[in-house]
Parts: structure tokens; C-alpha cells; sequence
């Protein structure tokens, strides 16, 4: 996905004069075209993550519209009052795109980690909250919000999941399959993939937005949701204020009956003090297809 | 001290008497500097407030300047008012930042300054802060990332007035600012008008931004609360207060 971020930005700057990359002394080999062809709009400020994001602020307020570009608790965390302040109570056009989401970085330990990114973006009135599930979903949500004032939030993950042909976008809920059983599940990001691969007889529905959703997508959750399912929600994010907890404030805002039981199932409220690989900590905390079946047929 | 100066002083203090809000101490120690500014400004220039807890000065001064009404200048605080104890840039887009937090005025004014640049645009960016938000971080990676990136369209002028000598002093302003390759000046007197007015004559740079550390005195105007400055950081007047406040000032 990072690959394709480097794609996406050089098409966006040279597509419109007014875009700007700012980046906190990552990725610059990716970009190297874009800082070859676009000098001045390109700019490396180092590791100064909470002045970057005032300085995009800026840049905002004189009509310019900066990407904001580094590692996800680099910035988000260390950052997030900036974020608050200069971005979101000031309704700042600005696109912040991180990687390293969740454990992507394990071996680096839990200062490298971020699983709560998403939660706390969703807290910020106006943002965008939006996690792709592949390069491509990347591309079109990036492309396709541009033009949309205001701040938005992408998380990028190392890993992907292998259903393109859904080809979701901005601020919608898609339908993956439709099952007679009462199970519903809804899940983000690649972990789609684990999700058909547990085999478990369910509805499966897919988002990449965790912020607000269109009305077609609405009225596919009201048509889903009835006091006989139970719901599972899927992510790779904190379980507090991730995906589940959109999801649920989705159904109580919007479906007349709630579902006969709702289960989050994501990254628990703990310090994932262990290192290894990304599918050491998923095989761990259950996010695997088996774990899901598990979950799911012991409701 | 001038008529106009003392005027601003007197809508601080009724301001603040009135609706028993703002930090009036730190108000009137910048009440030169964000005059000049505001005076002085063009349309393409922009002015920030960085120690956003001096609004009651800002609003004094737009004021002065008729740039915010009376009605408003009375509504200061209330529920609805477009005048808050901070300044707010969509509801006074005149303030260009919305501030109160410390520490976060300069990084916006050097993304300022740099779109200004890149865009080709003429204005200069001025961004006030105190020596107390000096102790911020932000603060000095902004002044190593506008040093780095040449804008000298950047103008930071520091509100001197000392008030952080409770706690952790941010000493040797002028030699600090110097040492991130500003090309800075010490106004001795940043409550005279004149010495700031010379110091901003000479003002010209090239690939480097600029630095003014003015020193001021914290309550300036009202000797009771130039000798107290602690008690009156966030203190209103009473009316007896207030009447002999504005006798200081005649």
C-alpha cells in the first residue's frame, strides 16, 4: 500500500497545483520522483511531527491542501493535540496518511505500535476516518474525497486483503455475501480475507470508512439488522472506538430494532508487550480464521 | 505613553471589570506590539496571536482600529459572542489562528510563511509570543524548520515581559533565536511605541526569518498590577479596583 501511496501523491500534486507533501523523514526514497518533479511542494521536516502538523495548518489557511505523511503514533499520538487544535477545531483542509498501522512494526515494540489511531481520530468533529483495505481502495478514496473540504484521516497497512472486485468506496457498506443465518458479520481492512477464509455461515458486510456512511449504505445496514441477528464486528484496531463501536452507534442512530447480540472482536484493551511478526500478535489475539470461527460458533 | 495607547488600556480593564473574564496582565504588556502590527498590516500580511490568553489586547486594539464593533467588544465571553478568552478564526477571521494552547501560533505562521513562498505571494507573516510559551517545544522546532526553510517573509516578535521567572525562565531569548541562524533584535523597551517602530524600520532579511525580542513589563500602564503580576495573570477588577486603575492612566 505504501507503493501505492507514492503513486497516488505524485498524480494528486501534479493534478493540482495547490497540493503539498509533507513528510516526517520517512518514505523519501518512494517520493523521489515527486521531489524531482515537484521541489517546491515537496518537504522533508524532519522529525518535528507536532510542528509539521501546525505548519500544514498553515499552509491550509492560505488555500493549499498538505498531505500530512509518517508513522501512525509519531503522529497521531505524539501529535494529536495539533490535530485537534490546528486541524479539526479550526476545520483545516488536510490529508494525514500514516503507516504502520496497528503492529505492523512488532519486532519494534509498543512505542512503534498504534492501535488506537482510529479511535481517537473518530473523536475529532469533521474528521475523515477512513482504512483501506487495498492500494486500490486507497487510490479511489484518496482521489475520490479531494475535492472534499475539511480533514481526513488514512490508515495504511502493510497487509492487504484479495477482494478488489468489491471495489468499496468512500463512506460506503458493501455486501460481500448474504447467508439465511443470524449471524452478521461487518469487518474492515484485510482482515476481510480471514473472515471468508473462517468458512463461518454468515452475512459479511465491508467498510473502509469509520466515520459516517451514505445512504445506500444506510439503508443496507436497516435491511440487515433485525432483533434476531447476532452481530460481530472485525478489526485490527482497539475494540474501544474502532470499527465495533462505529458500527454500533451506526445501528443505534439509524436501525428501528437492535440486533439480539453484538461481539466486538479486535485488538483488547491491553499493551501488546510482545514482538516477532504481525501474524504472531493476530495468531494471539485470535485474528485468524480460526479464531473468528471459534468466536462466532460459540455464540 | 499616547492617547490611543491609553484607550486600549481603558477598554481592557472596563472589558475585563465588566465581564469579570480575561487575562488582563498579559494583555497590557503587548498592547504596543499587536498595535503597531495591526496598524501597520496590509491585506497581505498576517498577524497572529500565539499567546492567544491576551485576546482582551487583540480585541482592545481592533477596536481602536474599528475593526470589531463595540457591541461586540462588550459581548467579550458571553455565550454567543464572536470574542472568546481566545481568539477564534471563524468567528474573527482577523485573528487568522484560531490559539490558547500555547505553542502552537509559530508552526501555523511558518506553514504560512512557506505557502506564501511557494505560491509567489507578497505579505510578510508576524506571529507574537511570550517568553512563558517559549518553554514549548513546538517553539523551537518551528524555529529550526523556518531557519531550514529560508523564509525570510517570517516575523516572530516575543512579548517579553518575564512572566515565566516563577517557574522555568526562558533566558537568553536573543542569543537562542540567533543560535537557530534568526536574524534577531532585543527591543529594550517593547512598551514604547517609537522603539519599536525604529526597530521595524530596519526590518529586511534574506533567507533567514526574523526575530524581535520586545521587553515588556507584564501589567504595564497600572502600576498596582506591574507590582503584583502574579495575582492579577487571571484576575478581574473590581469597581474600586478599576477606578483607580483608570486614574493611573489619566
Amino acid at each position: 500500500m505504501r507503493l501505492q501511496f507514492a503513486k497516488t501523491v505524485y498524480d494528486t500534486l501534479k493534478k493540482d497545483d495547490q497540493a503539498v507533501i509533507l513528510i516526517g523523514d520517512i518514505s523519501h526514497y518512494l517520493l523521489r520522483e515527486t521531489e524531482n518533479d515537484f521541489p517546491s511542494r515537496f518537504h522533508n521536516l524532519g522529525i518535528c511531527e507536532q510542528s509539521m502538523i501546525g505548519l500544514a495548518a498553515g499552509m491550509s489557511i492560505e488555500g493549499m491542501k498538505p498531505i500530512i505523511h509518517t508513522i501512525a503514533p509519531f503522529c497521531v499520538e505524539r501529535a494529536f493535540e495539533q490535530i485537534k487544535i490546528d486541524i479539526s477545531y479550526q476545520n483545516l483542509t488536510t490529508s494525514i496518511i500514516t503507516v504502520g498501522s496497528s503492529f505492523d512494526y512488532a519486532s519494534l515494540g509498543c512505542t512503534h505500535h498504534c492501535y488506537e489511531d482510529v479511535s481517537l481520530m473518530r473523536t475529532l468533529p469533521g474528521m475523515q476516518v477512513f482504512v483501506p483495505g487495498t492500494s486500490d481502495e486507497f487510490d479511489r478514496i484518496f482521489k475520490e474525497t479531494w475535492e472534499e473540504p475539511g480533514p481526513k484521516y488514512f490508515k495504511l497497512s502493510t497487509k492487504e486483503h484479495h477482494h478488489g472486485s468489491l471495489n468499496c468506496g468512500p463512506r460506503e457498506l458493501v455486501k460481500v455475501r448474504e447467508s439465511s443465518s443470524k449471524n452478521v458479520i461487518i469487518v474492515n481492512g484485510h482482515l476481510l480475507d480471514e473472515v471468508i477464509e473462517s468458512n463461518v455461515d454468515s452475512t459479511i458486510l465491508y467498510t473502509n470508512t469509520l466515520s459516517s456512511l451514505d445512504e445506500k449504505s444506510i439503508d443496507l445496514l436497516k435491511k440487515i439488522i433485525n432483533s434476531e441477528v447476532n452481530v460481530f464486528t472485525i478489526e485490527e484496531n482497539s475494540v474501544i472506538g474502532g470499527l465495533g463501536d462505529f458500527i454500533f452507534h451506526m445501528i443505534s442512530e439509524t436501525c428501528e430494532s437492535l440486533p439480539r447480540s453484538l461481539k466486538k472482536l479486535g485488538i483488547p484493551h491491553l499493551w501488546l508487550n510482545n514482538y516477532g511478526k504481525a501474524e504472531d500478535h493476530r495468531e494471539n489475539l485470535g485474528l485468524t480464521a480460526s479464531g473468528i470461527r471459534m468466536i462466532v460458533e460459540k455464540r | 505613553m499616547n492617547e490611543i495607547l491609553k484607550s486600549i488600556r481603558k477598554k481592557i480593564l472596563t472589558t475585563s471589570a465588566l465581564k469579570k473574564a480575561g487575562h488582563i496582565a498579559s494583555s497590557l504588556s503587548v498592547v504596543e506590539i499587536l498595535y503597531f502590527l495591526h496598524k501597520n498590516s496590509s491585506k497581505d500580511d498576517r498577524v497572529i496571536l500565539s499567546k492567544g490568553h491576551a485576546s482582551l489586547a487583540l480585541y482592545a486594539v481592533l477596536n481602536s482600529l474599528q475593526k470589531i464593533s463595540d457591541k461586540d467588544l462588550i459581548s467579550f465571553c458571553d455565550f454567543e459572542s464572536i470574542l472568546g478568552g481566545h481568539p477564534d478564526r471563524n468567528k474573527l477571521p482577523a485573528a487568522v489562528a484560531s490559539t490558547g494552547s500555547l505553542g502552537h501560533g509559530l508552526p501555523i505562521a511558518v506553514g504560512i510563511a512557506l505557502a506564501k513562498k511557494i505560491n509567489s505571494q507578497n505579505g510578510k507573516v508576524y506571529c507574537v509570543i511570550g517568553d512563558g510559551e517559549s518553554n514549548e517545544g513546538t517553539i523551537w522546532e518551528s524555529a529550526l524548520l523556518a531557519s531550514h526553510l529560508k523564509l525570510d517573509n517570517l516575523v516572530c516578535v516575543i512579548d517579553d515581559n518575564d512572566s515565566q521567572n516563577r517557574s522555568v525562565t526562558t533566558s537568553l531569548l536573543v542569543e537562542k533565536f540567533k543560535s537557530f541562524r534568526w536574524q534577531t533584535t532585543c527591543i529594550e523597551d517593547g512598551n514604547s511605541l517609537e522603539e519599536i517602530e525604529r526597530a521595524f524600520s530596519s526590518l529586511s532579511s534574506q533567507f533567514s526569518p526574523m526575530c524581535f525580542v520586545a521587553k515588556t513589563k507584564k501589567g504595564f500602564g497600572v502600576k498596582e498590577i506591574q507590582r503584583d503580576i502574579f495575582t492579577w495573570h487571571h484576575k478581574s477588577p473590581s469597581p474600586d479596583e478599576l477606578s483607580r486603575f483608570m486614574e493611573d492612566l489619566s
